[in-house]
């Protein structure tokens, strides 16, 4: 919530020391969506955001640090934005920031292809006169297109240095960083120049804006923004000015209504059209465009959205991605397999002293990571991180807008949902871009369904190594109808109106080679280094409790669940369990246990029963905690239920069919 | 559909009724005038959503705002296909709907292209002030154009 009207009775402090006391700055980067915000951030800060090509990658502040010169740099990335008018969790955490946090210098990050609607932003910038940088990014991208821009001029007309940058090569982001300096030094002398919007707008924004500085109702905010925000109707700064003045919010309504007479229009949509009206004219004076081919990108989306190949490219690329997934990995994982079965074979033991046994049951869990994690895990997040780059995700989200409607969602859900075959906590997360409460708990539904790549570990391990591969792309095809019946249910049991689809679309570009790699390190590291000893620790503790016998009480008190249901051996309650901390625990544990020939253990109906349950039975303990996080425990329960028993159901279905099929 | 049409029969002979929905033309034929029975405000043209008036008035009330004026030639961006270019001429929606439609550039007399159509009642992508947008077909419907067919005409706004 905007707090700024009663925290800020010293006259910020934060602007007098920062920069002075020398040595430390604070620079916020804003923009709108997708316009290398993070890229930027990552560039100078050796950072790790997450980038790719889709609007609504951070969903919340980074901050990462940088010294430069003499300075310590604190640089805080924003989620992207189109707008101050708080609307949208984003724009308000941005606005907050950017209001209360009082940053030094604000790089305002503008693609120069789309020179026109990020000025609008630009504008509202200027508006609440913080020291501004603007940074005029992707310019190669721009000149492909046929676009030049003038940058001497713009900063001329805007008053604020403007530097051109080509953040992905790292171009520019010297001068980019000298010029920020340059302005936190010397935030006070630049003479401030104001745009000023249309008469008959510009005399009643100045009236009540003398009214405010007057009865000093604006401390530490521009009196000419709170203005400016008052005629727009900004409810926010309305209700927290009432209590001070009711005089102010009086005569902002006459003003606005003054204005609503002469344009017969609402105000807000009057200051509106102005903004875009100056950002119109600013474009005509130092842009120039001129007519090119249609471009590579254009003659793509022919193809990627036409109406019979775009749904086809669509379940390809999704098609795709596992199958690549599957035959790389399997290829590596052979390789690997053969290496280490070459060094020690893997036999696990029940007998011998307690430190062999733990000994042993630790061996195999590294063995069992490294050639059945890791061989499948490098080839998916390498091919996520390509389709991500891409530009693709918003175009699936565009040919599947009306299939996504009949689960009460709109396209764009499906760029979380995607992210959720990868994994399902930051795919939770990215349900952010959703407008609505009820559409991310819909979605975040949806995404506990789609198997992670955990549960793909467990599929690829258990169904394509042992039975066949047709059976675990017939395992992924059922998840997807899973998926849309229990989100069809949902969207039953939880009615409501779908908001439409407001998404925009950037253009495709070749993925840089660094970004992917880059990408895929970061997801892979998480792995190595937090869930691997995680895989060692766990695989040791099970096979000394096996060995000691604690575990027959436990796999026997589920035994109807497990055996009589599910026809299962009675060790999987013990792997179910295990299976809520990590999926992968499934297949790690029971190689631990019974070795890595599993066909002697486990018949073909019994290998999809499992991978089945294993793939939709519970979200790991991570999603739980995430959506406990994001939507309260009721909700998490409610969705772990809902996992449960389709898994449940399915699985004895299964068995019962597949006994007679196979 | 029959039963729909009866149903407003009987409500216009009870003078307690509008219909703020044209779906059917017979419906807007029924209202003569194409304006509200109850308070006489111009019936929208373009599909909305509704089945009976109740629903219709209750969703006025509750923030259906409009922005912009209607011309005589005004086609919502739902009914247009690839390649028409237009001027916008009037947004209706609810408030937070029209403010995010402002921010995202689309005022009245923007210039707006249909760059493509989805097939299956999918959205609409369009091109304003150099960004290519995708809107649900909900929203598209609820935006409407002054087609413009001058070339040259389209480039200066």
């Amino acid at each position: 919530m905007v707090k700024f009207l009663n925290h800020c009775s010293p006259p910020s402090e934060n602007i007098q020391t920062a920069g002075k006391d020398g040595k430390s700055i604070t620079i916020a980067l804003a923009g709108n969506a997708n316009v290398g915000k993070s890229v930027i951030f990552n560039q100078l800060t050796g950072s790790s955001q997450i980038i790719g090509n889709w609007p609504g990658k951070t969903v919340e502040m980074a901050s990462g640090r940088l010294h430069f010169e003499d300075y310590r740099i604190d640089i805080i990335d924003l989620p992207g934005i189109y707008s101050f008018s708080t609307y949208s969790l984003e724009e308000l955490v941005s606005r907050d920031y950017i209001a209360l946090e009082k940053p030094d210098v604000v790089i305002n990050v503008v693609d120069a292809s789309v020179l026109e609607r990020n000025l609008y932003f630009t504008l509202q910038l200027k508006e609440m006169e913080v020291p501004l940088v603007v940074c005029i990014n992707q310019i190669d991208m721009a000149k492909k297109r046929g676009i030049i821009i003038n940058s001497e001029k713009l900063q001329a007309i805007l008053g604020v240095p403007v530097v051109s940058t080509v953040a992905v090569r790292g171009e520019g982001l010297h001068e980019l960083m000298e010029a920020a300096v340059e302005v936190a030094r010397n935030k006070h002398a630049v003479e401030k120049t104001t745009i000023k919007y249309g008469a008959e707008v510009e005399e009643r924004i100045e009236k009540l804006s003398r009214f405010m500085e007057s009865n000093q109702l604006s401390p530490g905010n521009p009196p000419r923004w709170m203005a400016i925000k008052l005629l727009e109707g900004d409810s926010e700064i309305k209700k927290m000015l009432t209590p001070h003045s009711e005089a102010a919010v009086a005569l902002s309504e006459t003003l606005a209504e003054e204005i609503e007479s002469i344009h017969q229009e609402p105000c807000f949509s009057v200051i509106n059209s102005e903004r875009y009206f100056v950002a119109n004219r600013i474009v005509d004076r130092v842009q120039k465009q001129t007519r090119m081919k249609a471009s590579i990108s254009e003659r793509m989306d022919q193809i990627v959205m036409h109406k019979v190949f775009g749904h086809v490219i669509s379940v390809l690329v999704i098609g795709g991605l596992l199958l690549w997934t599957f035959i790389i990995g399997n290829f590596l994982s052979d390789i690997l397999s053969q290496i280490f079965g070459f060094f020690q074979p893997v036999d696990p033991k029940v007998s011998g002293t307690f430190m062999a046994i733990l000994w042993n049951g630790a061996f195999g869990g590294i063995v069992a990571g490294v050639t059945l994690v890791i061989p499948f895990v490098i080839p998916f997040y390498m091919m996520l991180a390509i389709i991500e780059d891409s530009g693709i995700l918003t175009r699936i989200a565009f040919m599947m807008d009306s299939l996504m409607h009949k689960i009460g969602l709109h396209g764009k859900a499906l760029i979380p949902l995607i992210l959720g075959y990868g994994c399902n906590v930051p795919a939770i997360y990215t349900t952010r871009i959703l407008e609505t409460r009820r559409e991310r708990l819909l979605a975040a539904l949806a995404i506990t369904f789609a198997p992670c790549s955990a549960r793909t570990i467990v599929i690829l391990g258990l169904v394509a190594v042992f039975v066949s591969i047709k059976w675990a792309l017939i395992l992924y095809l059922i998840d997807i109808l899973v998926i849309f019946a229990v989100g069809r249910l949902a969207f039953k049991a939880l009615p409501g109106e779908t908001t439409g689809l407001i998404m925009e679309m950037h253009s495709f570009r070749v993925p840089s080679l660094q970004v992917v790699a880059r990408q895929t390190w970061i997801r892979t590291k998480s792995i190595i280094y937090i869930v691997f000893p995680i895989y060692i620790i766990g695989s040791a503790i099970v096979q000394g409790l096996y060995a000691s016998g604690i575990l027959t009480p436990i796999s026997n008190f589920m035994y109807p669940l497990t055996v009589t249901w599910l026809g299962l051996p009675a060790i999987t309650g013990i792997l179910l369990i295990f299976g809520t901390v990590r999926k992968e625990y499934i297949l790690l544990l029971l190689t631990a246990l019974y070795g890595t020939n599993l066909s002697a253990v486990l018949t073909p109906v019994q290998f999809i029963v499992l991978a089945l349950i294993g793939m939709l039975y519970i979200p790991c303990i991570s999603t739980i905690t995430i959506l406990a996080k994001e939507f309260g425990w009721k909700s998490a329960v409610m969705i772990s239920l809902a996992n449960f028993v389709t898994a449940i159901l399915l699985g004895g279905i299964f068995y019962r069919i597949l006994s007679v099929i196979l | 559909m029959q039963k729909i049409v009866h149903h407003f029969i009987k409500k216009l002979q009870a003078k307690a009724a509008c219909c703020h929905d044209d779906k059917k033309e017979t419906e807007r034929a029924l209202s003569h005038s194409g304006r509200c029975p109850e308070d006489y405000a111009p019936v929208p043209v373009g599909d909305l959503q509704f089945s009976s008036c109740e629903e219709c008035l209750k969703k006025r009330n509750k923030n259906m705002g409009e922005i912009g004026s209607r011309g005589q030639n005004s086609h919502s961006l739902a009914n247009l296909r690839k390649g028409e270019t237009g001027r916008v001429a009037f947004i209706r929606g609810g408030h937070k709907m029209l403010r995010r439609l402002l921010d995202m550039g689309i005022t009245p007399n923007a210039t707006i292209k249909i760059i493509k159509v989805a097939p299956l009642r999918g959205p609409v992508e369009i091109s304003v002030r150099g960004s290519n947008l995708a809107l649900g077909r909900s929203i598209a419907a609820n935006v409407f154009i002054e087609p413009i067919h001058n070339e040259s005409e389209a480039e200066h706004g």
